[in-house]
């Protein structure tokens, strides 16, 4: 069975054809043999009826005379025919009168059984025959008469003959039968076979061109076939065939183009259309390659935007995309042909510098000019969709061999000198130190305590108070995050951008809201503050354009505190109102309806569009401590603060200063109408239970004489 | 006995006649009409009761016929229906018809034929007159039927100087012999009686008569046209009246039957084979007393 089912069409429709004209030859070769066996009885039999009617009317005379040597002469040259067995002639007493008897050589089993067959199926048994031999009478007087009807009553019976028919003869006449049933089998067999396997051949050979061209297919050659095949069906399938094949090659073709894309897309940036971080595997690795055989020096230089971000998120992610293509095309245009650049993605770029000088210092003379280079064409201000955009680039730099010698490691290396560079102060470039390393390792165990840290309970709040000149009155506090792991105080100027980075942004905003909430209900308990005391807490970019942040926050406030207007102060930033949508205009109306108050934190250091300002339901804005803090000295500070407070007068909003630290800068805040203040002044930012003694004993402090004062 | 009282009871106005025939065809229709024809013209009018005989069981057959028709006499046309009213132990009186000889009514009584067999005297003059220069002449008979016959042929040759060369036939086996014995050198053979011939045999003599050209005299029409020169043939209806004038002697004048013997044909119907004839070179006179008429084959 196996081996018939690895068989080829061709060699199956064959063997299909042979059993097939096998038991149509056989079936034809036995109704012949059955047929010719049949006709050559029914001769046979007709014939020896015929003999012993001829013997008979031959045999009257010498019957009705008794002549037994003429019957015996009558039936010599009889006893020489074949298949007969005996011929016995008797008169009208029974005795015999001639006979003769041929050897008597019995037939074969399978003869005999076949006869009797024969004989119960046909119902001829013509092995003995008896034969009346009879004489018209001459004797009556009618036979002198001429009618036929008077003569045939004269006819008596006088004697019979009795033949009996040799079953020899059957035999031989079977084997002949058999015989000539084989041959005509055997023939229609030959021609049967020859037709069909010319037929086969004919059905097969158009489908072995099909094969063929099917492989040729596979093997990436499109062909057609040109021959026409005979059969309709056939025809069909070739032209359906090339169809195909023509189909595959059009098909064949769009996978190319696609391969190409997408190898394109396997090595190159779509945005900038330089390599990416897969390209720069290869190049990197040929690069080392390269300085290996040659004994110089490769450099990797890790090349970071500094406050990219904040242009994606202020001015929209096609500004930051046109920003990255201008610089992708500033880099190439700077760098050698020799040298590789790639985008890592988001606002980092790599730049592999060959062939330095083998000479290490010499290699970061040039690394080092290269990036002065790179510094000094990015600095120049972009001009994208109408906005002058100046950036800083912060780049680190490693080398081939002496930083790492394999990509992952040059890379992280490049990664972390670029940090560096970072920490510096921005818009710099700095090479790998191996002392440097540490960062990452800071950096990777911050991230991962800081996904850690609400349940290990590392996180608190400090409260930095909020007075009114006016009255003296301690009107609010604003709730500071901090940090403490492993004993450490971590700077929020650390963690929380690693927090927005890491995605934790989110579920600390929460906890900060429930534990601002939670504190304020306690203080409002036990009477520590007033009723109109307020708390305000910092939210960043990424709770702001959360989903359903305003229905969240409404409900962790009408969980803890509900029904009281007023109490919770969310402080923003201009970057989460630079770019107004309609999603984030319904968030604070629908926060601000809910009894929350909105502040813009930082006002005056953002840019410059003012428009959102009279778009959103805002309550108060806070000017800058850095403008506070030179106020006295600095007269540009003084006029900006003089402007913003007279802005928000002019739009009826609140303003508050925060960073004062003296009584100098209250004197000018008073003078310049501005009675909301925080800063170090009053206090620096307390823990709850430091602010609770700070409230307690808020009577006392100096504060309370420059409002007597006034 | 009953039967007896039945049979010759003159009961009745007009005769009752059983007619057997052993057969339907024309010799017999004829000979029947001749009969009854016959007796018509005498003014008598009997009632008939016809039988066509066959091969079934006669003798019953007959006694039942006897006695369901009552019959003052039985006409018998062939041996057959003869043969099978002989049979019968007691039977009213009998004329027989187209029986070929007498020799089969001897020994038997209360019967009476009108036969076929034609008298030598008209046998020899037939043959002479044919055949004038026929000397060497060869007889075949059954002494038993025709032995008489041959007689009287013989006296009749010897008064014209011929010796006739006798070839007694008693049975079938003899035939070959007989024919074996036939000269070459014969003249003429004449049959006279076929008793002991069936056809094969026939045809054999005729064989015998044409590859030598010698003459055979047969003994019916139906020879001559297969071969024979000439026969002596028989007019049936006369035949029918010869019985038909038999029977109105025994129903009439209450003869006995044995006061009227058999008879031979009163008339002669000669036939001839014109192509035999001419086969054999031979000119027969045709136009003389013995009127002879063409047979064809």
């Amino acid at each position: 069975m196996k081996s018939f089912k690895s068989c080829s069409l061709r060699c199956r429709l064959s063997l299909f054809n042979v059993l097939l004209i096998f038991i149509t030859a056989v079936s034809i070769g036995m109704i012949l043999t059955y047929t010719f066996i049949t006709r050559e009885f029914e001769a046979r039999y007709d014939y020896n009826i015929e003999l012993a009617r001829l013997l008979a009317k031959n045999s009257e005379l010498a019957v009705y005379t008794e002549q037994q040597q003429a019957l015996q002469k009558l039936l010599s040259p009889v006893r020489h025919l074949t298949g007969i067995k005996s011929i016995t002639i008797i008169d009208r007493q029974g005795r015999p009168l001639a006979s003769f008897q041929n050897s008597n050589h019995p037939p074969d089993t399978v003869a005999s059984l076949l006869w009797q067959s024969w004989v119960k199926t046909s119902g001829q048994d013509f092995t003995l025959i008896i034969q009346d031999i009879v004489s018209d009478d001459q004797q009556d007087e009618a036979s002198l008469f001429s009618t036929n009807h008077s003569l045939k009553d004269q006819q008596k019976t006088i004697g019979q003959l009795v033949l009996e028919t040799d079953l020899i003869y059957f035999q031989d006449l079977l084997y002949q039968a058999f015989i000539r049933g084989l041959l005509i089998t055997s023939l229609i067999l030959l021609i049967s076979l020859f037709c069909a396997t010319f037929f086969s051949i004919r059905v097969t050979r158009p489908l072995n061109e099909l094969v063929q061209a099917a492989h040729s297919i596979i093997s990436g050659k499109a062909t057609k076939i040109t021959r026409q095949p005979h059969s309709k069906e056939l025809w069909e399938l070739v032209n359906a065939f090339n169809k195909m094949s023509e189909w595959l090659e059009n098909y064949h073709v769009e996978i190319k183009e696609y391969q190409r894309q997408l190898e394109r897309q396997a090595f190159y940036d779509e945005l900038t259309g330089l390599g990416n971080r897969n390209m720069l595997k290869e190049h990197l690795k040929s690069a080392i390659s390269y300085a290996k055989r040659h004994q110089k020096i490769a450099a990797i230089m890790f090349l970071d935007l500094d406050r990219f971000k904040y242009i994606n998120d202020t001015l929209g992610h096609s500004i930051g995309d046109a920003l990255l293509q201008e610089v992708a095309q500033r880099l190439r245009a700077l760098l050698r042909d020799c040298d590789n650049i790639a985008r890592m993605g988001g606002d980092e770029f790599i730049i592999i510098i060959n062939d330095l000088n083998s000479y290490h210092l010499q290699a970061k003379q040039d690394v080092s000019r290269i990036a002065k280079d790179i510094g000094k064409k990015l600095n120049r201000p972009f001009s994208i969709a109408g906005h002058e955009l100046s950036c800083s680039f912060s780049i680190g730099i490693a080398f081939y061999p002496h930083d790492g010698d394999d990509t992952e490691i040059l890379t992280r290396n490049a990664d972390t000198a670029m940090y560096q560079a970072k920490s510096k102060g921005r818009n710099t470039y700095s090479f790998y130190d191996p002392a440097l390393q540490q960062h990452d390792k800071r950096r990777l165990s911050l991230e991962h305590g800081l996904k850690q840290a609400i349940a290990l309970n590392e996180l608190f709040l400090c409260y930095q108070p909020k007075v009114d000149l006016k009255t003296g009155k301690l009107v609010g506090a604003e709730a500071l995050l901090r940090w403490k792991h492993r004993d450490k105080i971590i700077s929020p100027i650390e963690f929380i951008p690693l927090a927005e980075e890491t995605g934790q942004m989110i579920p600390i905003g929460d906890w900060v809201l429930s534990t601002v909430l939670t504190t304020l209900r306690e203080w409002r308990n036990s009477a520590i503050v007033a009723d109109d005391f307020y708390l305000s807490v910092n939210i960043s970019s990424q709770q702001i354009f959360q989903q359903n942040f305003a229905d969240q926050t409404l409900a962790i406030v009408n969980d803890i505190l509900p029904n009281q207007p007023g109490l919770l102060e969310l402080e923003l930033t201009e970057s989460c109102l630079l770019k107004p949508t309609e999603h984030s205009l319904l968030a604070f109306n629908q926060l601000h309806d809910g009894g929350l108050r909105l502040a813009i934190d930082d006002f005056g250091t953002g840019y410059s569009s003012l428009s959102y300002l009279k778009q959103f339901p805002l309550d108060m804005l806070k000017i800058d401590q850095s403008f506070v803090r030179d106020c006295l000295t600095d007269p540009s500070d003084a006029t900006i603060i003089r402007a913003t407070i007279a802005m928000a007068r002019g739009l009826g909003l609140e303003v508050i200063a925060e960073g004062v630290e003296t009584a100098h800068h209250i004197d000018f805040l008073l003078q310049e109408g501005c009675y909301l203040i925080q800063g170090y002044y009053l206090s620096k930012p307390l823990p709850a239970e430091a602010f609770v003694q700070f409230v307690r004993h808020y009577s006392q402090h100096p504060v309370h004489a420059v409002v007597k004062r006034q | 006995m009953f039967l007896s009282v039945i049979f010759f009871s003159d009961s009745w106005a007009e005769p009752r006649i059983l007619v057997l025939k052993s057969h339907d065809s024309s010799p017999y229709e004829q000979t029947l009409a001749g009969f009854q024809n016959r007796l018509s013209d005498s003014e008598l009018d009997p009632d008939y009761h016809i039988i066509s005989f066959d091969s079934q069981d006669k003798e019953n057959f007959l006694q039942d016929s006897l006695l369901s028709f009552p019959s003052q006499l039985v006409f018998t046309l062939g041996t057959p229906a003869t043969q099978a009213i002989l049979a019968l132990p007691e039977r009213p009186p009998i004329v027989a018809a187209l029986i070929f000889s007498a020799a089969e009514l001897r020994q038997q009584e209360n019967v009476t034929a009108v036969v076929l067999a034609q008298p030598a005297d008209i046998q020899w003059h037939y043959l002479r007159h044919l055949l004038p220069d026929a000397h060497d002449i060869a007889i075949i008979y059954n002494p038993e039927v025709s032995q008489m016959t041959f007689e009287s042929l013989q006296k009749l040759a010897e008064k014209d100087n011929i010796e006739l060369k006798a070839i007694r036939v008693s049975a079938s086996k003899d035939l070959p012999a007989a024919i074996r014995h036939l000269s070459f050198q014969l003249d003429a053979f004449l049959v006279l009686d076929a008793s002991v011939f069936n056809s094969a045999a026939v045809q054999q003599l005729l064989l015998f008569s044409f590859r030598n050209r010698i003459p055979l005299v047969g003994l019916s029409a139906h020879w001559v046209k297969a071969g024979a020169l000439y026969a002596l043939d028989w007019d049936y209806y006369d035949i029918g009246k010869q019985a038909a004038e038999l029977a109105l002697e025994i129903l009439q004048r209450h003869k006995k039957t044995s006061a009227l013997p058999p008879l031979h044909p009163r008339k002669v119907r000669p036939v001839y084979n014109p192509k035999t004839a001419g086969y054999m070179k031979l000119k027969l006179d045709t136009n003389g007393d013995t009127r002879l008429i063409e047979v064809m084959q």
